[in-house]
């Protein structure tokens, strides 16, 4: 199964995505000129991803998710959203996908947006704070 | 004597906008922003503010501009007393304005909850072809303000309108 490493930019968000490492984070900032084309990349990914998984019943790592963004744009929020169904398509399947869902805890909007995707993706988050530095 | 509020001015920008403007007054907001001693989560507000208003320009940037470089974009960000004040200005058709006209309008009309509803309708929505994707864009705006956004507009020439929109946020 192939992984998908992106460098973390001013303005796009680090990604990996790595089956072979069992590492899985977006993390950063997203608001990337073309958002579309940014995603896309990560939405086909997760659909390869989920034929792989639900194919390989000797694959038994847990799966934890690693949502870790400082601030996103309104056009990713749509793309992250459709990322999160997809992993709850898949946790049905195989029951085994975790959501981490980091914020500060200065910022409350950070961890109700996150409460928000949770609630319409349908797919519990692990809600976990920063440390503070 | 009454005492004149005083008006800090964060940031101040006319000219046109692209990405990479986008990405120089990102860097200068934030810089800014630390400087005012702003808490986290007021900073994060204003800066979310800002950059859907910059994207907002750049997504609705397809009016002709003005010769002589009159009507360019402008996005200037006040610390009055009490609140942050984010302005921008740009030129857009007049569909556009009226469409944007009558987006804000509902939304200035909502309730809270009933903004939540329709940002899950919003963010659940498909996208459809040659749509701007502003729709969410400015949701996410009042609610990150919890006020009304204000516009006003200027009539310029040829079917061309100034659209002028402030965004306050409470400190």
């Amino acid at each position: 199964m192939r992984k998908v490493i992106i460098e973390r930019t001013a303005y796009s968000p680090g990604v990996i995505l790595d089956p072979e490492n069992n590492q899985y984070e977006i993390s950063g900032e997203s608001r990337p000129p073309n958002a579309l084309a940014f995603y896309e990349e990560i939405l086909s990914w997760a659909d390869e991803f989920s034929d792989w998984l639900t194919g390989s019943p000797q694959v038994s790592n847990a799966v934890q998710i690693n949502l870790d963004f400082d601030y996103f744009n309104s056009s990713s929020a749509k793309y992250l959203l459709d990322f999160c169904k997809k992993m709850t398509r898949l946790q049905m399947k195989v029951n085994n996908i975790t959501i981490r869902w980091y914020y500060d805890a200065e910022d409350t909007d950070m961890l109700e947006v996150g409460q928000e995707m949770s609630k319409l993706a349908r797919i519990p988050f692990e809600f976990k704070q920063r440390a503070t530095s | 004597m009454r005492e004149i509020p005083e008006t800090i001015k964060i940031l101040d920008y006319t000219g046109p906008v692209d990405y990479r403007v986008i990405d120089r007054l990102a860097v200068e907001l934030r810089e800014k922003a630390a400087g005012e001693n702003l808490n986290m989560l007021i900073s994060k507000r204003i800066y979310a503010v800002v950059v859907e208003c910059l994207e907002n320009i750049i997504r609705y940037a397809d009016a002709e501009p003005v010769p002589n470089n009159r009507h360019l974009p402008y996005l200037t960000v006040l610390r009055v007393p009490g609140r942050i004040t984010v302005r921008t200005g740009n030129l857009v058709t007049e569909q556009k304005a009226s469409d944007i006209r009558k987006r804000l309008d509902l939304l200035n009309s909502l309730s809270y909850r009933a903004l939540n509803d329709l940002f899950e309708q919003e963010i659940s929505r498909e996208t459809n072809p040659g749509e701007t994707g502003a729709r969410l864009g400015f949701i996410m705006m009042k609610m990150k303000s919890g006020n009304k956004i204000s516009y006003d507009i200027d009539i310029v020439e040829n079917g061309r309108i100034y659209f002028k929109l402030e965004i306050s946020i409470n400190e």
